[in-house]
């Protein structure tokens, strides 16, 4: 407990994703083998325990502390559990591993809360947090767990095992992982599974130029790939950096029926038009959807390569025969939520050649792929972004952030006979861009009033600085005024040789952008 | 004699009437008492200052030699007698020549003891508990949740953090006078040996602890080494440019800040911290009630920080006691 206590502690401050890995296995290192793998599973959110509440337990420190103290301090804490924690009186010494902890806290029904507080009074001071964390279900993902990715390159620090194979065994192994370890430690045998035999190989992004073989294949599209694997009796949706999606996809898993591997993107498509990658995030971000939301956002499949059908590996066909394959079996479930990719894909380079194309508001590039290959550990998808958009906007806030780095600049539009630009997005400029200095000295020689932070800048129909940025697209918002955002804005140059009145319009944009 | 007689707060600071003086006054003043070296209680311009040798110091080296028109020093324990109130110095534990000061006068006795902190530390002197009839405490961690860890702790978890990251340079936010040396004391008694680098602010306070013959061993300039010989090393002092970290070729930094404030998580105070170290140069709260209890005073002033926790505390002691509401000591030194 107590190095787990540490590493939380760690973790909890730490943001720098490579610095997290060495801490976690740093962790790895020092802990006994049962407790690496209850470790594992309560980072990674993959263990399923119960949970007390903390205004319960907030309740029995009233009776043992002096409520007025307690209130003073709950206040100055903002979070009630770590409140809780710090205010726990007196410091115990108690020596207990976290997986005796764990196991007795999952194993006890009806004196749960009893067991917390004996541990809350037996624990170390500084332990507490860590304990108040764990059984109040506080363990979230971003802040204090790691992604399994990450998860697994601190195992790959400590054993000379291969990504794949080690992909293999994870997926084959249950949280707490004990086989996983025993295997790691050499002594027990890999563990197997039929789902994690049929992993798919994670494909090699790359923007170079492909050789002759390579074909467009389909539009790539925003959010992750995903494996459908319909096994036996394994029925299980995993993203390709190894999340598990089984349960967030619960609508729309029981309608594959078919036993096979599927590779494919997700997308919420409404009305035959797919929306954006937002509400994907919406749809995928809560542990357990609401029906509402089950009902706005339907989940579809669209199905983007063929592993296994059931009886045969089909990793040994070239991709086309593979592809027929696919097609077939699309075609036999006859699901409205399922849909051929390759069939979807137009041979298209840019935005514009998507015009009225039902993914066009997710789409993001174009896939390459070789259509006589084996599919291979190493898979060359050869991903082709669409180049992005670039236009003149007038600039009306400049914000110098706080590390140095650079200026945060808000750039906006005119409505149509309007005097007053509307804001439509933000750019970083970058303090080593030769432009920085040239904006800077606008902003002082210009500046109409000060937020704090944000100097508002003169911007007028006749007089204004003008800066050219490019943009990959734009969508909806209902936070701008202007009702539209423009998406992964970057800095591209001052406008020199642009006045204000040449600028387009907010209705030119929403026509353009939105519209087609 | 009751204690408002020889004690009252004043918009200037704490003044005793019969002495005719104030005890670290944020305004200018004909006679001033100062405590210890912090910028917040130590102010320039004032006509004639009392206080220890290396507070003298610091004065001077912050605000010039100009820094009062007379100075007068003093040695702990030596008394004083001011217009027939009797004045000592006692150490305070907070910083080097920080101070308690005494006063007392017709058998009452009052206590103000500016900043201080029980712990140990390797630079500065040890706390005196000194028996009073009223203490003047200072309150900036005065709510249980604060109990600092012991800082050798927190030290040797600076020193595992370079070993694992040994690629890194460690940077250690900390406050020129005080912290940054404490934490110097510390690197050294858990026997770290390698040399330390220290930002330029820092610089001209770890001097004058040298002339009081408290030193570091290899204490470097940060800003004048180049940056491959910081690979693998621990920078003090205040964050900024002194540091030397916004120049080329600097290695990957881990970043961390040694404050009491930190010791409660989820205030993100550190924003820019990525591991914190609960170092504090002031009492937690069990140290606090300690200190109270120990000087047997029947009543206590509380000044800055969370006055109202601690005043409950000591009502509930059956204690007397009131806030003083003085403004002006907030900030640095914490």
């Amino acid at each position: 407990m107590q190095y787990f206590s540490h590493l939380l502690d760690n973790l909890y401050e730490e943001q720098n994703i490579k610095r997290r890995i060495t801490l976690f296995a740093d962790y790895l290192d020092q802990a006994n083998i049962e407790d690496r793998g209850t470790a594992l599973s309560l980072l990674t959110g993959t263990a399923r325990l119960p949970k007390i509440k903390s205004a319960a337990l907030l309740e029995i420190l009233k009776c043992r502390t002096d409520p007025v103290l307690l209130e003073h301090s709950s206040n100055f804490v903002s979070d009630v559990t770590e409140a809780i924690a710090l205010s726990w009186p007196g410091s115990g010494d108690l020596q207990i591993s976290l997986t005796e902890i764990v196991d007795r806290f999952v194993n006890s029904s009806a004196d749960r809360l009893a067991l917390v507080t004996k541990w809350l009074d037996d624990l170390p001071h500084n332990q507490r947090w860590c304990l108040t964390k764990l059984v109040t279900g506080a363990m979230h993902h971003k802040v204090l767990g790691i992604d399994p990715d990450s998860a697994r390159m601190a195992l790959a620090m400590l054993s000379n095992v291969s990504s794949q194979a080690l992909a293999q065994a994870w997926c084959a192994s249950e949280p707490p992982y004990r086989e996983l370890f025993q295997w790691l430690d050499n002594q027990a045998p890999k563990p197997k599974s039929e789902f994690s035999e049929n992993l798919p190989a994670h494909p090699v992004i790359s923007v170079d130029a492909p050789d002759n073989a390579f074909q467009p294949f389909t539009l790539s599209l925003a959010g992750p790939l995903v494996m459908v694997c319909s096994m036996g009796n394994e029925l299980r949706i995993v993203t390709l950096n190894g999340d598990d999606l089984t349960t967030l996809a619960s609508d729309l898993l029981p309608n594959f029926r078919f036993e096979g591997v599927m590779i494919g993107s997700l997308a919420i498509i409404q009305n035959g038009k797919a929306l954006s990658h937002n509400d994907l995030t919406r749809r995928l971000s809560r542990p357990k959807p609401t029906k509402k939301i089950l009902d706005e956002l339907p989940l579809h499949f669209i199905a983007l390569d063929y592993l296994h059908d059931g009886t045969t590996n089909l990793k040994s066909f070239p991709l086309h025969l593979r592809l027929g394959n696919l097609e077939l079996q699309i075609a036999k479930l006859d699901h409205p939520r399922f849909h051929f990719g390759p069939g979807i894909a137009a041979l298209v380079f840019d935005r514009k050649g998507l015009r009225g194309h039902p993914l066009k508001s997710i789409t993001t590039g174009i896939w390459w792929r070789d259509q006589t290959r084996l599919y291979q550990h190493e898979t060359h998808w050869f991903h082709q972004p669409f180049p992005p958009m670039q236009s003149h906007f007038i600039l009306l806030y400049v914000e110098d952030k706080t590390d140095g780095t650079g200026k945060l600049c808000t750039i906006g539009v005119f409505p149509h006979e309007g005097t007053t630009p509307v804001p439509i997005g933000r750019c970083l400029v970058s303090a080593n861009n030769p432009d920085s200095a040239a904006i800077a000295k606008y902003v002082k020689e210009n500046l109409v009033q000060k937020f704090g932070p944000v100097r508002e800048i003169t911007h007028t129909r006749e007089r204004g600085l003008i800066i050219e940025v490019s943009y990959s697209g734009a969508s909806a918002s209902r936070r701008h005024k202007a009702r539209l955002q423009l998406n992964d804005v970057g800095f591209v140059g001052l406008g020199l040789m642009t006045t204000p009145a040449d600028l387009p319009e907010l209705e030119e944009l929403q026509t353009e952008l939105i519209d087609m | 004699m009751i204690p408002s007689t020889l004690l009252v707060p004043k918009p200037e600071g704490l003044y005793c009437p019969p002495g005719d003086f104030y005890i670290d006054p944020v305004k200018r003043v004909d006679h001033a008492l100062i405590t210890h070296g912090h910028s917040d209680h130590a102010r320039k311009g004032h006509t004639h200052v009392m206080a220890t040798a290396p507070t003298l110091a610091f004065m001077r080296a912050r605000y010039g030699a100009n820094f009062a028109r007379q100075s007068t020093v003093t040695e702990f324990g030596t008394a004083h007698n001011i217009n027939g109130v009797d004045v000592s110095f006692h150490p305070a534990g907070h910083v080097l020549g920080s101070a308690q000061i005494r006063l007392s006068m017709n058998g009452m006795t009052i206590v103000a003891s500016g900043d201080y902190k029980r712990e140990p530390d390797p630079a500065s002197e040890d706390f005196e508990v000194v028996p009073c009839d009223v203490f003047i405490t200072e309150a900036t961690f005065a709510l249980p949740i604060f109990r600092h860890p012991p800082a050798l702790e927190e030290i040797n978890k600076l020193i595992a953090s370079v070993n694992l990251f040994p690629d890194h340079v460690h940077v250690v936010g900390a406050y020129s006078l005080g912290k940054t040396q404490r934490v110097l004391g510390l690197l050294r008694s858990a026997g770290y040996e390698k040399p330390i680098y220290i930002a330029d602010s820092a610089v001209l306070m770890t001097q004058i602890y040298a002339d009081h013959g408290i030193e570091f061993g290899d204490i470097r300039e940060a800003n004048k080494t180049p940056p491959r010989d910081l690979i693998g090393a621990i920078i003090v002092g205040p964050h900024g440019k002194g540091m030397g970290l916004d120049r080329p070729d600097i290695p990957p930094v881990r970043r961390s800040f040694a404050s009491g404030w930190l010791s409660v998580k989820s205030k993100r105070w550190s924003g820019n911290v990525d591991f914190p170290l609960v170092i504090s140069d002031h009492c937690d709260w069990d140290e606090l009630c300690t200190t109270i209890r120990e000087t047997g005073a029947r009543e206590i002033w509380v000044t800055h920080g969370s006055e109202a926790a601690l005043i409950h505390w000591c009502r509930s002691e059956g204690l007397t006691a009131r806030p003083l509401h003085l403004v002006g000591y907030d900030g640095e030194d914490q």
